[in-house]
């Protein structure tokens, strides 16, 4: 019975049949609570940011900006909005230097160790985060005290520098695919013709590797901006961090303020989603999707 | 600044030595948050093996913009810190919120359902979480199939059910190897969600860590705690990289 009737199809002669539009149907509908799952807590916050309740309610009993309003006269959200921008605005600049000229300096020929040092580079990526949370605090506590005193631990700048660390894997790969599309004989032809580092870098490498430096940029971003854990076992009076000012109202302090901040992070990676889409997706594909083409991707922003 | 922490760490944990192994060898709830740590994890890898494949297996199916569309919405929770999502689901599990309030006026409760700080609520968002990590290593090994296998195989003679176990399960295993253990690494290194979702009787292992670290100020044994778990994640990461990933089968 099966052959008589896939045979047809095969062969192309018959029309669709309407079985095969019911398991479309099908499928879609058991996708739909799918799709709701997985879309609704990205969306649902943004209504109660909008809510005139002083506390959280579903559904908001009408809407007003009042809860903005408290948000940006709070010394406590306003500082933890401008700690986490400069923080990842120095994650952005450190991460996408250091992890492009690993990805630079580990281009080309296999040599000896090479396997080892890409190994410590993604290293952050299959460690649980909270340890290296942990390993940051024991650190820079102590290269706080043999620097005479130094404070590092509880600063924006101790943060930036352990999230760096968490950031680069991303800049290593992005850049190492960037490169992969690079002759290496363009490089050796510049060197012959009298190209020094600078010029080098400025003229072969820089045009070639353009879109992944921006892609790198906005990636290092926002691992920082969204990230808790490292920020969370650093953090100080100065130095606190929208994602963990959040995780400590939500447990002691729950208000529509954390929505307000929830919808402002959700504004700012939406912002870089939309700009790699239209920098970098379309331009080139080498650049590959976060997640989808690190090989031990573990989750480095998070949980 | 990339090997030191976990050197300094080492350190901390040599010189707590055989007192911090002892201390969290009596401390009661080791046992608990260790069995926590597995349950839950199992749990979440379970939830999002299978909806991860059911979902690779939709996108495989469709075709173009349907397939894009599917891929979109699996990439949605991507780019959504998660310290949003967490406060997302606390809007919509608790008392007077989301869910509770559509189930009411609809008259299927009366009372609302207790649905946050409880072990639902946190395997509710540690799957919503890992979803996306359990997508893209099945879809990778499904998009190499030809969707003519399906055909092939009807033509054979083979039910929808032989079908499914007999082809195309056995050519995606390794993707959902792949999956499973990749969401199980994740799932084990929450600490933001168990905490936020949970009750304090969900805690895991990475809130054992916190505390030995900022309630009893004890490095030595949260460097310790430390170690242990990453000696045990390494495990997990290296049967992860054996794992063949994609396109085995892709000139088939």
């Amino acid at each position: 019975m099966a052959i008589s009737e896939a045979a047809p199809e095969l062969a192309g002669t018959r029309p669709r049949t309407l079985s095969v539009n019911w398991t479309k149907i099908v499928m879609w509908v058991a996708l739909a609570p799918v799709f709701v799952y997985l879309v609704l807590p990205s969306l649902i916050v943004i209504p109660i940011a909008f809510t005139s309740s002083k506390v959280i309610e579903w559904p908001p009993p009408s809407l007003s900006l009042d809860t903005f309003g408290k948000f940006f006269a709070d010394d406590a959200w306003t500082s933890a909005i401008a700690s986490s921008f400069l923080i990842a605005l120095i994650v952005m600049v450190v991460a996408t230097i250091v992890g492009t000229l690993a990805a630079i300096g580990l281009s080309g020929k296999p040599f000896l160790g090479r396997g080892v040092l890409v190994g410590v580079i993604l290293m952050p990526l299959a460690i649980p985060v909270v340890v290296l949370g942990l390993g940051d605090f024991a650190f820079l506590a102590r290269a706080g005290r043999m620097l005479n005193g130094l404070q590092l631990v509880g600063t924006r700048p101790g943060i930036a520098v352990a999230q760096s660390v968490l950031a680069v894997p991303f800049v290593y790969v992005v850049m190492s695919a960037a490169l992969a599309g690079l002759n290496p004989q363009l490089v050796r032809s510049a060197q012959s013709l009298g190209a020094g580092t600078w010029s080098l870098f400025l003229h072969v490498y820089f045009p070639a590797v353009k879109m992944g430096l921006i892609a790198s940029a906005l990636f290092a971003f926002i691992v920082s901006f969204d990230e808790p854990v490292v920020a969370y076992f650093l953090q100080g009076p100065d130095a606190m961090t929208l994602p963990v000012k959040m995780y400590t109202d939500i447990q002691y302090n729950l208000t529509p303020l954390i929505a307000v901040s929830s919808t402002i992070l959700l504004a700012v990676s939406t912002t870089i989603f939309v700009a790699l889409m239209l920098f970098v997706g379309r331009r080139s594909k080498a650049v590959p999707l976060p997640g989808a083409a690190i090989p031990t991707t573990s989750s480095s922003s998070g949980n | 600044m990339l090997v030191w922490p976990l050197v300094e760490l080492l350190q901390a944990a040599i010189q707590g030595g055989g007192t911090s192994f002892d201390k969290l060898q009596n401390n009661p709830t080791t046992g608990l948050i260790v069995k926590n740590t597995l349950v839950i994890s199992a749990w979440t890898m379970l939830i999002v093996v299978v909806l991860g494949y059911f979902l690779a297996f939709c996108a495989w199916r469709a075709k173009g913009a349907q397939r894009a569309l599917i891929i979109a919405f699996v990439l949605l929770p991507f780019w959504t810190g998660v310290l949003v999502k967490n406060f997302a689901w606390t809007i919509i599990l608790q008392e007077h919120g989301v869910v509770n309030t559509v189930l009411k006026s609809l008259h299927i409760i009366d009372d609302p359902l207790t649905l946050l700080h409880n072990r639902f609520a946190v395997i509710v968002g540690m799957a919503h979480y890992c979803l996306p990590y359990a997508f893209f290593p099945i879809f990778a090994v499904m998009i190499p199939l030809d969707p003519r296998i399906e055909r092939a195989a009807e033509s054979l003679g083979a039910s929808r059910w032989r079908l499914a176990r007999h082809v195309i399960f056995p050519l995606t295993f390794s993707g959902i190897l792949a999956s499973a253990l990749l969401t199980f690494i994740i799932s084990a290194g929450f600490f933001i969600t168990p905490v936020i979702l949970g009750s304090p009787s969900d805690r895991m292992i990475a809130n054992m860590i916190d505390q030995y670290q900022s309630q009893f100020v004890d490095l030595n044994t949260a460097s310790l705690l430390a170690m242990l778990v990453t000696a045990a994640f390494s495990v997990l990461v290296l049967l992860y990289n054996r794992v063949p990933k994609e396109g085995q089968y892709g000139n088939l």
